[in-house]
């Protein structure tokens, strides 16, 4: 039986209704082992975060700077196969809605609808997918719908009316803004595009947009939250953990970056900078 | 020499296959003021049609050349293939000419059986990198495995999707090479067809060796593109 069902569209509109933004963690799967990429996960949805992005680790990540590169090497080098990436989905969803970030190779040779129907009996609230475009992703769509998961597309600054429009009704779940044209990693100042792509997606559709690259701190997550449904953070949790010493260490950083930004992300609405 | 900044690049293998990562990442951040040249006929639509487009002057001047000196078309063309930028440039000077044979050679590495080597075609399966679908070096994951081959340019492990004919060519060989390894994996290409869908479709095509028995009374007479350089004899 599938135990599909905890998408994440209802937390982000609860989120919407208490008058703030969501908070959405990231972290590979198996980095830097399976068993401590569950810890620190777990840790995050405790610790304030509202819906978790499980990376499945590729060994060409295309969207990614060098610090999730760096971690999704490390998670290939300790042996993570893509079977444990639903062992991690399967303990964070226990306590989140969680949904794998995956470029398309690897789902396409598990089986895309054996992948579908994993990811769900595992608890998974469905796929973001960097690197297929919605006139591409019919099989996806379709084991998608079958199975019950969300569907999450990126648009980005650069996108055509077309392609918002196009992007937005293939999506279920939220809709990816991706704030600045370029890889994922932590930036100085918050993006200055990111405002008016969120305005223009709003121009098509009603879903929850969440906005990812570059937020690293509680006050970027303000500035964010004051536009956006969610806030995507990914390469300042990967940093936090590759700059903690131990284990121990490592799930006291994320716990603590959590906090500061489940905090930036409850400032957030009505304080937008005019 | 033209201005040009050389990024050497330090990720992953460090190899072509992550020279194309890093210009991927580079052209998405710079993506107002750059454009995308990627030298091999691999990456997304249409960008291998580009370089296919671009590079089919090594097969019209052969094929002209052929003409010239030798009052005919040659018997074969003959290509290396990597990433198949050189090779769809030769092969697709002859797609019109029925009567000449494509032939490619893949980089054999230390042998296919070692795992090192670039024989994409050879041991590869279907796939998608760079935002083509080909037969690529995967691993049961679908993670790149990394390709090797004393040949810069045909050290990667997956290959461009306008190579004519199905993805996968047919009539596989093994046969002598002419390089000091002692063998190199080789392919026949069929003419092209409707189906754009990978296929593991073979038909059985005479190996290179056996082209002057093949091709009758006359001398035999090959266009082979070894890399940069196209000769006919």
């Amino acid at each position: 039986m599938s135990r599909a069902g905890r998408t994440a569209r209802p937390t982000l509109e609860a989120a919407r209704e208490a008058g703030r933004s969501a908070l959405i963690g990231y972290l590979p799967a198996g980095f830097p082992t399976v068993d401590a990429s569950i810890g620190l996960l777990r840790e995050m949805a405790r610790s304030g975060a509202d819906v978790i992005e499980v990376g499945l680790p590729y060994s060409d990540p295309v969207m990614d700077g060098p610090t999730i590169q760096a971690a999704a090497q490390q998670a290939l080098a300790a042996g993570t196969r893509t079977a444990d990436v639903f062992a991690v989905v399967a303990a964070a969803a226990e306590l989140a809605p969680t949904l794998v970030m995956t470029y398309w190779n690897p789902v396409e040779r598990y089986g895309v609808d054996r992948f579908a129907a994993d990811l769900a009996s595992a608890g998974g609230a469905g796929l973001i997918t960097p690197d297929l475009i919605p006139d591409e992703a019919a099989e996806w769509v379709s084991a998608a719908d079958r199975h019950g998961l969300d569907k999450v597309f990126l648009v980005a600054p650069s996108s055509t009316e077309q392609r918002l429009a196009l992007a937005s009704d293939a999506c279920r779940g939220f809709i990816y803004a991706a704030a600045v044209m370029g890889v994922t990693g932590a930036r100085e100042q918050t993006s200055l595009v990111a405002p008016d792509l969120v305005k223009r997606v709003r121009a098509v559709t009603d879903k929850p947009v969440g906005v990812g690259l570059g937020v690293s701190n509680g006050r970027q997550a303000a500035e964010v939250a004051a536009y956006a449904d969610a806030v995507i953070v990914g390469s300042a949790f990967v940093r936090s953990v590759l700059e903690a010493g131990d284990e121990s260490a490592a799930l006291a950083a994320v716990a603590a970056l959590t906090a500061d930004l489940a905090c930036g992300v409850r400032a957030g609405l009505g304080s937008a900078p005019s | 020499m033209l201005g040009a900044e050389v990024v050497p690049v330090s990720s992953g293998s460090r190899t072509l296959k992550d020279a194309i990562n890093e210009a991927l990442r580079d052209w998405v951040a710079n993506v107002d003021s750059t454009h995308y040249l990627l030298g091999t006929a691999a990456g997304a639509h249409p960008f291998p049609a580009l370089v296919r487009d671009f590079t089919r002057g090594i097969g019209d001047e052969a094929r002209a050349q052929s003409l010239e000196l030798l009052g005919r078309l040659p018997d074969a063309a003959l290509a290396c293939v990597g990433g198949g930028s050189n090779a769809i440039g030769l092969f697709t000077g002859f797609l019109a000419d029925e009567s000449v044979r494509l032939y490619g050679f893949e980089a054999g590495g230390d042998g296919v059986d070692t795992g090192r080597h670039a024989a994409t075609i050879t041991a590869g399966d279907v796939g998608v990198l760079h935002g083509t679908r080909s037969f690529l070096l995967q691993d049961g994951d679908g993670q790149t495995i990394e390709s090797h081959s004393i040949s810069a340019g045909l050290d990667y492990p997956g290959w461009g999707p306008s190579m004519p004919g199905s993805p996968r060519p047919a009539g596989r060989r093994t046969g002598p090479s002419p390089t000091p390894r002692p063998w190199m994996p080789w392919w026949s290409w069929p003419r092209p067809r409707a189906s754009s869908q990978p296929s593991r479709a073979r038909t059985r095509s005479p190996a290179p060796s056996t082209l002057p028995a093949s091709s009758g009374r006359r001398p035999h007479s090959w266009c082979a593109c070894p890399a940069e350089e196209t000769r006919t004899w």
